[in-house]
């Protein structure tokens, strides 16, 4: 591909009028020189212009059929983003352990270009006369820019409104490090600071803004291709799923940076005057010029200012699709100590050993109870948001969990909607700490609750609450093997190193 | 300077007449930056002369490449680093010095046309103090010293008791190929900023590397924000120089000049001084690779880590399965603060014990290098939960002389004599801090993990 660069001028008959005033200008410096690709260009075009624009276009049904039954009065951020985070196409699909987390997982990356050879040996066949193409390379780099313009933006803005990565919630502050997967960590240690989060998140808005100017798109293109690389090699290190979007993104940022980069080059390292001649194409007719200004600008409001939008309201408004939404009861927020454990009106002494008797107990902030006993629990694997997944296939359970999850339809019927979210609280952790969503009946004073873990939802306890006093709670019902138990709770003012931080007076915990 | 001359034609064409405000931002820029490299202050020779090179230390080269005047203390009595924006308090300094000295130097020189002779040896000075940085930081990551794997203890601790910087070091930690990786990235940079022509590519990425790292380290107290964010601007002030062109020949797709400041080495003082120069980085970055190497490759694989090993055959995670004390068995407890809920033996001579007891965190970030295990901090430093002990073993005796490792607890001193019955339990009897007489019961759990199991494989855990 070294060769691959076009920065000649446009073809002879190309009338005057179609070059922008740039060009005049340069053109007074430097005369136009008509070249033809040579024979080796042409090729390695066939074959990587396909490559790419096939890497570019949604090719498979579910995308269209979500696009056209799209509800406009319904329409959260979720419909943007899978609109920008579509797949590139998948040949096959290797369901093993290896073809979905692995090196195999590139398999599909390969394939396309496998094909693209074949396609690009077919068309050299059968295209004797083309000279040169200037014009389907513009298009070609328009369609990918946009594409991946729009695809940074989408994975910027999780994170801009942070949500792609949310702050411990107190069960976790209360886990050992070592109860949670490598992914768990990495996306939480992000998550610990709102204001990184958002950082991160501007440094995938900012490469996907620049590529939307042509002349500003390379170096988009390049800082793109730095920083998906960089979460490349991170989700191999950390085992977290998305390592292969993230190169598809790299591919796409090398292949716009492509054609500038020698010229950089020339004029850095070997120092030498350069002149930069970009092909820009023709728009002579009205409508031409209309048309390119409708797409353009249309597409970038839908998916720049509208999406941040839409983001931004799923953020404020409770469509956090990491964490739940109902309100917990108030004031219970926190970590509670079990003075008291009775199963079937026998009392139980605190021991860590015994997988019935609670240890502790957590309120969240929101309709969320756990408690910690020695129990195992087959693991909750979704960790946010990620393609943990065998598209279409639901009955693969042992690889398949992403279909699980289902905020957003319950949202959008105004239903709770708690049970469909990632279970960010439970993914990814030790079974020693059950999470249950809970309903609160408040005059009544009824729990009504269910194991979050989706390997565990048919577990369900029905518990009635007292609030005898401040700091104290009982729960009196039947646990989720059937048992009656009554539990009293004493509230332990915790507070934790990493909430209070290293700049805080108070430094004993 | 006279000794440095430009080739050619290029001489000519570089003395341009500079604009004012150009040549009042140079002799403002100059001052500036002259004040964070040239070692003003005295507190660095105190440092270079009490070196022991018979012993050297990779941490030693490391403070004296991380060298930033701190007129205004960068570090309390404690040793805890001035943390947010505090730690700018000597860039206040440098910013009124270089005012007041351009103001002077600008009344002083007024006929000056442009300076561009001593732009470039500023430009050259800034490109070997960034190179040096990013080679200590590069070789401090490039073999696992500064981001060392977690202790079995620091797994073992709770999320929320973990300050910010600390989860931010250890979850980068448990991949050591990513740390590396890291170090390798940054001594990638210093190379391309070593190479004249390549010096826009390596600061480039050095903007972006580093902007990234400042930014963590002021979200997350890691302490060294003011250092990372200089790093920053030297490579701003590399990058500067090239902005013009770049900006002619993709945004206004102009033809775009060639850099054309390329030095004229006829003059032989000038040849003996590059060559110093190269001579100088060369060596350090045989003693950066030479020092964490060995560091690497003795002892448990970083300085920060104690050096003496462990109980022979008694490293894990140990439940307490009873806890007498003056003769009372204490049940299980969760909120005692006598009662020892769990003990950690690591491989090294550190054991940690769970209870629930306060701890007064040791706020340092624990990167010195020090000589004695016990002062070696950085498995407990930012973190409560745990309790950390050094203990000395007296094999003959089988006894355990324990010290607490935490500066703030250190007169807690207890000898435990010890039993392995059988592989997996450990008996220690003895008397502890306030002097009641204990016996501990102590049962090694071997169960997996969800850290190590993973979430490709479905798992009960």
């Amino acid at each position: 591909m070294a060769n691959l660069n076009i920065d000649k001028e446009p073809k002879p008959n190309v009338p005057v009028h179609d070059v922008t005033p740039h060009h005049e200008n340069s053109r007074e410096m430097q005369p136009a020189l008509a070249q033809n690709w040579t024979f080796a260009q042409k090729t390695i075009f066939r074959i990587v212009g396909v490559y790419l624009f096939l890497l570019c276009i949604p090719s498979y049904y579910n995308f269209y059929a979500h696009l056209f039954n799209l509800k406009l009065d319904k329409l959260t951020y979720h419909d943007f983003q899978s609109v920008v985070a579509f797949w590139p196409p998948q040949l096959v699909l290797i369901e093993s352990e290896e073809g979905v987390f692995g090196i195999l997982n590139y398999v599909n990356l390969v394939l396309l270009f496998l094909v693209s050879i074949v396609i690009g040996f077919v068309w050299t066949f059968f295209d004797k006369k083309s000279k040169v193409y200037d014009k389907l390379y513009y298009w070609v780099s328009v369609i990918v820019r946009y594409r991946l313009a729009f695809g940074m933006v989408g994975w910027g803005l999780k994170k801009a409104f942070p949500m792609q990565m949310v702050y411990p919630t107190v069960g976790m502050l209360n886990t050992p490090f070592i109860d949670m997967a490598e992914k768990k960590l990495y996306w939480s240690h992000v998550g610990v600071s709102f204001w990184y989060t958002v950082f991160l998140g501007f440094a995938e808005i900012i490469p996907g803004l620049l590529l939307l100017y042509r002349k500003t798109a390379s170096l988009g293109g390049a800082l793109a291709a730095v920083v998906c690389f960089n979460i490349v090699l991170a989700n191999h290190a950390f085992d977290a799923g998305v390592a292969v979007p993230a190169a598809y993104f790299t591919i796409l940022g090398v292949f716009v940076a492509w054609n500038d980069l020698p010229r950089i080059w020339k004029l850095l390292v070997k120092e030498e005057d350069v002149l930069l001649q970009r092909y820009y194409p023709a728009f002579s007719k009205g409508w031409q010029k209309g048309l390119r200004l409708t797409l353009k600008w249309g597409s970038i409001f839908i998916f720049v200012p509208l999406a941040a939008s839409f983001w931004g309201y799923g953020f404020f408004y409770g469509n956090n699709y990491n964490l739940p939404s109902t309100p917990g009861i108030a004031g219970l927020k926190g970590y509670y100590e079990v003075t008291l454990f009775e199963k079937n009106g026998e009392p139980i002494a605190y021991n860590p050993d015994d997988s019935l008797r609670w240890q502790d107990v957590i309120f969240e902030e929101w309709s969320t109870l756990s408690f910690k006993t020695k129990r195992t629990a087959l693991v909750d694997r979704m960790i946010g948001y990620s393609p943990l997944r065998v598209k279409g296939d639901k009955t693969n359970k042992e690889l398949n969990q992403v279909d699980t999850q289902d905020s957003d339809e319950l949202f959008k019927s105004s239903r709770n909607r708690d049970l469909g979210v990632t279970r960010w609280e439970v993914g990814g952790m030790a079974g020693n700490r059950s999470y249950f969503f809970y309903e609160a009946d408040t005059v009544r004073k009824v729990l009504k609750l269910q194991n979050k873990n989706k390997n565990h939802q048919s577990e369900r306890m029905i518990l009635r609450y007292e609030l005898p006093e401040p700091g104290k709670v009982a729960l009196i019902g039947t646990n989720q093997y059937g048992d009656a138990i009554r539990v009293l709770l004493k509230k332990v003012e915790k507070r934790y190193p990493l909430v209070e931080g290293r700049q805080s007076e108070i430094a004993q915990f | 300077m006279s000794i440095l001359k430009f080739k050619g034609e290029t001489a000519k064409e570089a003395v341009n007449i500079w604009k004012l405000w150009k040549r009042n931002l140079f002799r403002f820029l100059f001052i500036f930056l002259l004040f964070f490299i040239v070692p003003i202050d005295w507190k660095f020779y105190r440092q270079l002369f009490s070196i022991d090179w018979t012993n050297l230390q990779f941490y030693h080269l490391l403070s004296l490449a991380r060298y930033q005047p701190a007129f205004f203390p960068l570090i309390d009595e404690e040793g805890v680093p001035v943390l947010g924006i505090a730690s700018y308090a000597n860039w206040l300094l440098g910013i009124g010095v270089a005012l007041i000295g351009g103001t002077i130097w600008a009344m002083l020189d007024r006929k000056r046309e442009e300076y561009t002779v001593l732009y470039y040896w500023l430009w050259l000075l800034v490109r070997y103090r960034l190179a040096i940085a990013l080679l200590s930081y590069g070789f401090y990551k490039l073999f696992v010293q500064q981001i060392p794997y977690p202790s079995l203890s620091n797994l073992f601790t709770n999320y929320g008791d973990f300050y910010a910087w600390k989860i931010y070091f250890q979850t980068t930690g448990i991949s050591p190929i990513y740390v590396s990786f890291l170090g390798f990235v940054e001594i990638f940079a210093a190379l391309l900023i070593l190479n004249r022509k390549t010096v826009t590519w390596g600061a480039g990425l050095v903007i972006g590397f580093l902007g990234n790292v400042a930014a963590a380290n002021g979200f997350y107290d890691i302490g060294e924000l003011s250092f990372s964010t200089l790093l920053v601007i030297f490579s701003v002030f590399l990058f500067a120089q090239d902005v013009p062109r770049l900006y002619n020949l993709l945004i206004k797709e102009k033809l775009a000049k060639a850099n054309t400041r390329v030095p004229d080495y006829g003059d032989k003082t000038l040849v003996r001084l590059r060559m110093a120069a190269k001579l100088v980085v060369g060596v350090l970055v045989v003693l950066f690779a030479y020092t964490a190497y060995s560091s690497w490759s003795s002892g448990f694989g970083s300085y920060k880590l104690p050096q003496q090993a462990g109980l022979p055959g008694a490293a894990g995670f140990y439940k307490v399965n009873s806890f007498i004390i003056n003769r009372d068995t204490l049940p299980y407890a969760a909120q005692d603060s006598t009662r020892w809920q769990d003990v950690i033996f690591e491989k090294w001579s550190t054991l940690s014990i769970k209870v629930n007891k306060p701890v007064q965190i040791d706020r340092t970030s624990a990167d010195e290098w020090q000589e004695k295990d016990i002062d070696r901090n950085y498995e407990l430093a930012g973190f409560s939960g745990r309790h950390y002990y050094h203990y000395d073993i007296d094999a003959v005796n089988h006894k355990l002389h324990l010290q607490n490792k935490n500066r703030h607890h250190r007169k807690e001193k207890l000898s435990l004599t010890y039993l392995q019955p059988n592989d997996s339990t450990l008996v220690l009897t003895g008397v502890n801090a306030s002097n009641d007489s204990i016996k501990v019961a102590l049962q090694r759990i071997n169960k997996p993990y969800m850290l190590f199991e993973g979430r490709r494989k479905a798992a009960r855990l």
